[in-house]
């Protein structure tokens, strides 16, 4: 595991050093606080319905969801495998698994800086005489950061099929909003309540499953294993794919 | 695990080995994926779940009492809930009532998985739940149906969750949520589905009484039939003169609008049933002949110190200019509301609080009169309005209604009410509440026929279920909303905002962003 | 040290290796020489781990470069054709992160990494951005990557490609040295290269192995098409002369190349050095003599034969530069024999402090053909080049 926290550490390097994370980082604040400003307006300056809508409970935190993993997490093996470094990481002394999690890690890491912003806002209106309920708002930066490496392990995994990065960050995108969707599906193919498949998309309600607990400022230890679960798996394919590399 | 490529290929040719290799790590990720649903649905599992409300008001945890309440429910309860977005002006407040019923109702899941299940049904499906309503027996929506075993209970949304002030159009101002007592009215619900009991109800038959089981005559009662059993009651038939004796397990008498007498013998039996600890709905008669004569209801009232009075009670009706109308025949429909319903009173202090109406065609008066048994305690349930009078039949058998105030007395007078007391025998005061002999007299059977059961649906249930001990009456604590709000008018609180949010923020980004290239340039 | 047997490796329809079997003892220092697409990288990156083999067995080290791969990984220094480092960051910070892959220690790290860089003469760019760097000098940073933790085994494919004739030079300086303290297994498709710093070479042609020894057995294991060449008067009967040289022992045929002005031209393929035979031959027979050379096909022919896939019999007409010219009509069939091994030279000696620099001098020119190859030749200076070649 040192290897995945070495790894990860050149990785945070490697993003912090390059240009794209902070125009990312500044883009996704700028348009966050945005709508944070203006849902304060809009519920008339009631700080607990802003920050849970800064968390999860606006459609424009699911945009940025969407959007920004695949982006941070386009280059991580694409341009790599490219530029030839990957060989090298493949050839050092670690496991597969960590150079997944390091990456994973990384890009999740500056994820988390993204939505740390909330605490910033938070401490904002506390100076401000209004202070917020700070372990749900604690709890709610952190389920944000859990759904956002759900979205960068995806993103991981695709990025270590192509070996272009922007095809990478549109494939991503792509499964991300699927991903979103496949609550949607049972309505589309009009299943039967009851049957199977129907329940088991129900649990795969990625939305509901953060809105029912992180949102309303509750831990659910359900609902944290599902992301840490799924990004498991997700990192487990990314090892894979990054393993077929090799022999494919 | 490292997937070890050379044993599956070595001898085979390169194509081949590649496929192969490649279904094995198929095979080892659907394993993977296998393993995830296998570790989501065991999270989902309510023995290895935990849920931690992190919040400073508890907004996700139940009021302690009603999580008691869901902790004793002796099986699961299924929550239906049927919400449809209000028309103007009611659009925003029932958006709130729902949101926030339905926020309760989450909370409720999540704390008791198990013990609870929520179904919100899309109303958009037409076809679907218009089945479904029918099943439940629904003639509404925006209703909570909570269902527990044989026991069903209809919430409705503006009325038994949330109370509404209409507001006032004329100044613009929107109507607005007065309150919302979701939590009690699903803690009545639960505590209502969760006592496993069917209180069972007898309607005397034998002397011209109203039809239990005719859904299509307006005045009989198939429908208040079936909203009893709806509610959890077992409502059925009994002839005193075939089995004297009142069967057992009978929860409530009722004597529903009767065109023969009652012998002295049932009068009797029924008499010893109350005062033992029974329980008696009593209308008074339709039949002029019979009213008041031996045998009566009224006689059988009079025995309980509850006098009814000639003739029909009688308002007048505005008639839409400032003034009133008299001597149309709606004058006879007494529209009980507001003042006229008693406060206090677990039968109508909910109707009073929910501002409802209740309409009695065709009404007696009643009073106190006569010798009361001991300890008992009378409550007009009802009451006509001040300018309410009774009016006396005219020659021709019918009144007039006119008021005259030569002949006729002013009200107001009450239409139902509501006698308890301890039964015989009975000394410790705790037991007396919970056995006390109960009777209502009502003194219009019509309120109970098919034709006009539906509005006044909640007085008559609420009858029923006072007289079958099932006033439950819970104090729970409306869940606290935590609202932190900033002063946006007058402080600079936005300016800060904007500044931190479009500024600060990204712009800290932008500096560190460019200081980072600038010294790694060389 | 290195161990590979019948390692074979395909990619898809397309055989990259086949059959590859050799061994490096302790020490060692053997160059990988091929033209491109023969198999060096795909060999290379399957001892490195990165690559798994179709079949086949290899092992660095004693471990199973599959099976143990984390060992071997622990065990190698790999630096790949590309030169792969992260560009935005700095040398000493990429030198650190190898450092920390391999689990060295702060004060290990710190008192590697400028060992290290000094080794590989990249000291003074310690902090530059490796973006910034040049090809030349990335490659010494790579392969400072590749030394920092003291691999018992260096891998280098192509460590001089892209490089200018002086960047070159110095590389195979660097190269040299290293051989000294390491085993290293190193690519290449430019044979004096090879020749300067391997004194084993294999050759691999299409995915096997054409070659491997040292230059004397390649040069007999390939071509072996050695001919004497006689020029002389030889009066009128040439045929009586032919029979007279054929007589002689060791001469298989004699080659009658016609007339230069009076002077006729023989050539007699021969494994051996026969010019004192034949020179005691015209001595007695009177004959002028104005040339009497002995010729031996160069690795560089053989290798471009290779290269450039032609029949045996063919030769390359080398470049008038390198070897002087030259017609060989070798008809010696190409011999594929990996069992030349036991003729393979003894690993590279470590050269006494008080020797000075040892330098495996193979250039054609030089004495190379004469000298027994397994021997290093000591030169005076440190600073002086190998040799004159570039």
């Amino acid at each position: 595991m040192s290897g995945a926290w070495t790894i990860y550490r050149r990785e945070l390097a490697g993003l912090f050093l390059s240009p794209l994370a902070w125009v990312l980082l500044a883009i996704a604040l700028a348009f966050n606080g945005f709508f944070f400003v203006l849902s304060v307006k809009g519920f008339g300056g009631d700080v607990l319905a802003s920050m849970s809508f800064l968390l999860g409970g606006s459609y424009t935190f699911w945009l940025l969801v969407v959007l920004l993993p695949p982006l941070v997490t386009m280059r991580m093996f694409s341009e790599e495998a490219r530029t030839g470094v990957l060989e090298f990481l493949l050839t050092a002394p670690v496991h597969d698994f960590a150079v997944v999690l390091g990456k994973l890690l990384a890009a999740t890491t500056l994820m988390a800086v993204l939505w740390s912003s909330a605490l910033v806002y938070g401490a904002a209106a506390a100076a401000l005489g209004t202070a917020p309920d700070w372990t749900p708002l604690l709890s709610g930066v952190f389920g944000a950061t859990l759904v956002s490496a759900l979205f960068c392990a995806i993103g991981l995994s695709i990025s270590a099929v192509t070996n272009t990065p922007l095809l990478a960050a549109f494939f991503a995108t792509i499964a991300n909003a699927a991903i979103l969707s496949l609550p949607f599906l049972d309505a589309l193919l009009a299943l039967p309540p009851g049957s199977p498949l129907r329940v088991m998309l129900g649990h795969a309600n990625v939305i509901t499953q953060f809105q029912a607990s992180f949102v309303v400022g509750a831990l659910d230890t359900k609902h944290v294993l599902f992301f840490l679960v799924w990004t498991g798996f997700f990192s487990f394919l990314a090892t894979r794919v990054l393993e077929a590399r090799r022999w494919w | 695990m490292v997937v070890s490529p050379q044993d599956r290929s070595r001898g085979g040719t390169g194509a081949w080995s590649r496929w192969a290799l490649s279904l094995q790590v198929f095979g080892v990720v659907a394993l993977a994926l296998l393993g995830a649903v296998v570790v989501t649905y065991l999270a989902t599992l309510p023995a290895l779940r935990r849920r931690f409300d992190l919040t400073a008001v508890g907004r996700n945890t139940l009021d302690t009492t009603l999580a008691e309440l869901v902790e004793k429910l002796p099986e699961p309860v299924l929550v239906e809930v049927f919400f449809r977005p209000f028309d103007y002006p009611l659009t925003r407040v029932g958006a709130e009532a729902q949101g926030r019923m339905s926020e309760l109702l989450h909370v409720a899941r999540n704390q008791f998985p198990t013990q609870v299940k929520v179904r919100e049904h899309d109303l958009t499906d037409v076809a679907k739940v218009s089945v479904r309503m029918k099943e439940l027996d629904l003639e509404e929506d925006n209703v909570v149906v909570v269902t527990c075993g044989k026991q069903k209970v209809v919430l409705r949304l503006l009325r038994d969750i949330a109370r509404v002030d209409p507001g006032n159009p004329l100044v613009e101002s929107e109507p607005t949520l007065e309150a919302f007592r979701g939590e009690e009215a699903l803690g009545m619900a639960l505590l209502r589905v969760s006592i496993d009991e069917t209180p069972r109800v007898l309607f005397t038959v034998g002397h011209g009484e109203r039809d239990l089981f005719d859904l299509d005559k307006p005045v009989s009662l198939g429908k208040l039939h079936s909203a009893l059993v709806a509610d959890g009651l077992r409502a059925d038939r009994w002839d005193p003169s075939a089995s004297p004796e009142v069967p057992a397990e009978t929860r409530v008498i009722a004597i529903v609008d009767p065109q023969q007498p009652f012998s002295a013998s049932e009068v009797d039996t029924i008499v010893r049933f109350v005062e033992s600890g029974g329980r008696l709905l009593v209308t008074t008669t339709g039949n002029e002949r019979l009213f008041g004569a031996s045998g009566s209801p009224e006689a059988l009232l009079a025995r309980f110190g509850i006098a009814a009075r000639a003739g029909y009670v009688a308002q007048p009706i505005p008639d839409g200019f400032g003034g009133w109308r008299m001597g149309i025949e709606q004058c006879g429909t007494i529209v009980v509301a507001g003042a006229g319903l008693d406060r206090r009173h677990p039968i109508t202090e909910s109707l009073w609080r929910s501002e409802e109406r209740v309409g009695l065609p065709n009404a007696r008066a009643l009073a106190p009169e006569g010798v009361r048994p001991q300890n008992s305690l009378l409550v007009d349930l009802l009451r006509s309005p001040d300018m309410s009078w009774r009016d006396l039949p005219q020659s021709g058998g019918r009144g007039d209604w006119r008021f005259d105030q030569r002949s006729e007395e002013g009200g107001p007078f009450a239409l139902s009410m509501a006698l308890a007391f301890p039964p015989e025998g009975l000394v410790d005061a705790t037991e007396g509440e919970r056995r006390a002999a109960r009777v209502v007299a009502l003194g219009a059977p019509d309120v109970l026929g098919n034709d006009i059961l539906a509005r006044n649906r909640d007085y008559v249930m609420n009858v029923f279920n006072w007289l079958s001990q099932r006033d439950y009456r819970l104090v729970i604590r409306p869940r606290e909303t935590d609202r932190r709000v900033l002063d946006l008018a007058n402080t600079n609180a936005l300016t800060v905002l904007n500044v931190l949010a479009f500024g600060v923020l990204p712009g800290l980004c932008a500096v560190l962003g460019l200081v980072v290239a600038m010294s790694r340039r060389r | 040290m290195i161990t590979v047997r019948d390692l074979t490796r395909r990619f898809g329809p397309h055989t990259a290796i086949e059959g590859l079997s050799f061994h490096l003892e302790p020490g060692e220092v053997v160059g990988f020489l091929g033209p491109n697409g023969a198999g060096k990288s795909t060999t290379m990156r399957i001892l490195s781990g990165y690559l798994p083999a179709s079949s086949g067995s290899a092992e660095v080290a004693g471990f199973d470069v599959l099976r143990q791969s984390l060992e071997v990984r622990k065990r190698i220094g790999y630096l790949p054709e590309s030169v792969p480092l992260y560009a935005e960051h700095r040398v000493e910070e990429m030198l650190d992160f190898q450092g920390r892959l391999h689990g060295l220690s702060r004060s290990e790290r710190r008192a590697r990494i400028p060992f290290v860089l000094e080794r590989a003469g990249i000291l003074d760019r310690s902090r530059a951005i490796i973006g910034g760097l040049s090809r030349g000098q990335r490659q010494r940073v790579g392969i400072a990557v590749a030394l920092l933790p003291e691999p018992k085994v260096l891998i280098l494919d192509e460590p001089t490609s892209g490089l200018d004739p002086l960047q070159r030079l110095e590389m195979r300086k660097l190269l040299v040295e290293l051989g000294r303290e390491h085993t290293v297994l190193l690519s290449s498709h430019i044979l004096p290269e090879i020749e300067a710093v391997c004194p084993r070479v294999i050759i691999l042609s299409k995915g096997r192995i054409a070659a491997d020894g040292t230059k004397d057995d390649l040069v007999r294991q390939l071509g072996g098409g050695a001919k004497l060449r006689l020029e002389a008067f030889v009066g009128g009967d040439v045929a009586a002369a032919v029979r007279l040289l054929k007589a002689l022992p060791g001469v298989r045929d004699v080659l009658d190349r016609g007339r230069l002005g009076v002077h006729h031209v023989f050539e007699i393929p021969c494994s051996d050095d026969l010019r004192e035979d034949v020179g005691a031959l015209a001595n007695a027979k009177r004959w002028a003599i104005r040339e009497l050379s002995w010729q031996r096909p160069t690795l560089e022919q053989l290798f471009a034969r290779i290269a450039l896939d032609l029949p045996t019999e063919q030769l390359v007409e080398p470049s008038a530069t390198e070897v002087p010219a030259a017609q060989v009509e070798a008809p010696i069939a190409l011999e594929v024999s990996p069992t030349l091994k036991s003729a393979a030279p003894s690993p590279a000696p470590q050269a006494a402090p008080a020797q000075g620099k040892i330098v495996y001098n193979l250039n054609p020119f030089d004495m190379g053909a004469s000298r027994d190859l397994s021997k290093p030749k000591p030169i005076d200076g440190p600073g002086a080049p190998p040799e004159g070649h570039a």
